[in-house]
């Protein structure tokens, strides 16, 4: 019954199923498709409770039945953004873009050095990546969480393989310090690192903070990588405004600078982070793609 | 590979960015009074980036599907109840029609007749407004109201082949308003 799992909600066959439809369903019909599959995932329990939690959290005072359909939104954002993303590796077509804060995203592209990029789940990670690529000559690192599913992780990398340019190149977040290793020999040799710094896997060490009120971790590599590299982190968000039209917003970069004391400096640059975090996430809400609780508190 | 056009706001009224006849006409008239406007953007020029284009579209024939369930609902139960159940119908008759032409019909055409791959999404389109256009002809000979929205389908549909065909000796024209632009290729 080992096939089963691939209609589990992280399962392969929806990754099937949303390449046939990018190819397949004409694009005058997709806006129908995907407003009646956000609908068909919201049943998917645990990830609407998740969006509905943080949302009382971002949103704080708001109602139960207001964020449901918040939490609707939520999701015809995320579906939206999932089929640009295979659009895109599939046939190239990239969206619109309009740029915020193009000076620090000129000064990114001309950085001599290496640099890591902090970003979050919201809007579109990897077409953002993509779009650097194709405005530069810089090779970019992107490192993301595995699939939970090794069905769809396999899916996943074969996609990839296929699909994504050599000037992108596609690293996995786990325990492992040989990673860690060669992505500070990718930052020294004058790499880009993308790292989405908003939520932890489990098993990745954290730097405690909170986010609108709440206690949460955001993981602590990039933060130990740019101290240890001297390279600047430069926060940028890839904000959805609309169908095939993203916002490529970028913050002025800072540094983690080496002091006696390490976690000082861990926690002034979190501190940073988690600024822009929330003031991005509080007008974006509805593009923040974290389906579980992100603070123990709201679980 | 993508062309694009950048730090230009009103290349957003590019005709090439839309898919039909009718909107392409409409964003010619748009990009002949806009100013020029210069903004940190950048304007992929792709058919189908135009997302009020792609909503009404969307709207435009789901309204039109749903009518074709509502007439018959409409002699069993009150207005309302029908035009709530229509919808939902006319999303699921319009999900059946687009798989099984995706799954069905174009791999045994692509495999009758080795049509290539690129044109999937294309020949797909086709074949469901096709599918769509039938019914149509269908419902405008009916003797209830939903006549009416079988002929506003067709008379829409005629309008869009006329106007497309009007366009037709244009093509260089429309190619031209690209590089005066500043069109230029993105291999992103």
């Amino acid at each position: 019954m080992s096939w089963l799992r691939g209609f589990l909600v992280q399962g392969v066959y929806w990754r099937q199923m949303l390449r046939f439809g990018v190819l397949n369903i004409p694009i005058w019909l997709e806006p129908i498709a995907i407003a009646t599959w956000s609908g068909i995932f919201l049943l998917w329990g645990s990830g609407r409770r998740g969006v509905m939690r943080n949302l009382s959290a971002i949103l704080p005072g708001s109602w139960a039945v207001t964020n449901f359909f918040r939490a609707y939104r939520v999701f015809w954002n995320f579906a939206w953004t999932i089929a640009d993303n295979v659009r895109f590796k599939e046939t190239r077509v990239s969206p619109d873009w309009e740029f915020s804060g193009m000076e620090h995203f000129e000064r990114l592209q001309a950085e001599s050095g290496g640099a890591i990029i902090l970003t979050a789940h919201m809007g579109n990670y990897d077409l953002g990546a993509h779009l650097f690529a194709g405005m530069s000559s810089r090779q970019i690192v992107m490192v993301r969480a595995p699939e939970h599913d090794p069905e769809t992780q396999r899916y996943e990398e074969e996609l990839r393989g296929r699909t994504v340019g050599e000037s992108v190149r596609v690293g996995f977040s786990t325990r492992s310090g040989e990673f860690a290793l060669d992505l500070l020999h990718s930052v020294r040799g004058g790499d880009i690192i993308a790292i989405q710094g908003d939520r932890a896997i489990p098993g990745i060490s954290i730097i405690p903070t909170t986010l609108f009120g709440k206690r949460t971790g955001v993981p602590a590599g990039p933060f130990a990588l740019a101290m240890t590299s001297g390279v600047p982190i430069y926060p940028l968000f890839i904000v959805r405004q609309g169908r095939r039209r993203y916002r490529l917003v970028v913050r002025e970069p800072f540094h983690i600078t080496r002091t006696k004391n390490r976690s000082e400096a861990f926690e002034r640059g979190v501190a940073r982070w988690t600024g822009h975090l929330e003031a991005v996430i509080a007008e974006t809400w509805y593009q923040w793609f974290t389906f579980e609780p992100y603070s123990e508190e709201l679980a | 590979m993508t062309s694009v056009v950048r730090r230009r706001a009103e290349a957003r009224w590019l005709p090439s960015r839309f898919n039909f006849a009718l909107f392409r006409l409409f964003a010619l008239i748009r990009l002949r009074v806009a100013k020029r406007e210069e903004r940190q953007v950048m304007f992929v020029i792709d058919r189908h980036q135009s997302a009020a284009e792609t909503y009404l579209v969307a709207t435009w024939l789901l309204a039109t599907v749903s009518c074709f369930f509502a007439a018959p609902l409409a002699e069993r139960f009150s207005t309302l109840v029908a035009a709530m159940i229509a919808v939902p119908l006319g999303s699921a008759a319009l999900h059946v029609l687009f798989c099984s032409v995706g799954l069905f019909v174009t791999p045994a055409v692509r495999k009758l007749t080795r049509m290539p791959e690129r044109w999937t999404l294309r020949f797909d389109s086709a074949v469901v407004m096709l599918g769509i256009f039938v019914s149509a002809l269908y419902f405008a000979i009916q003797p209830s109201w939903v006549r009416i929205a079988a002929w506003q389908f067709l008379l829409l549909f005629a309008l869009n082949a006329i106007v497309a065909i009007a366009f037709l000796p244009f093509r260089p024209f429309l190619a031209r308003l690209e590089v005066e632009l500043g069109g230029e290729p993105f291999g992103g």
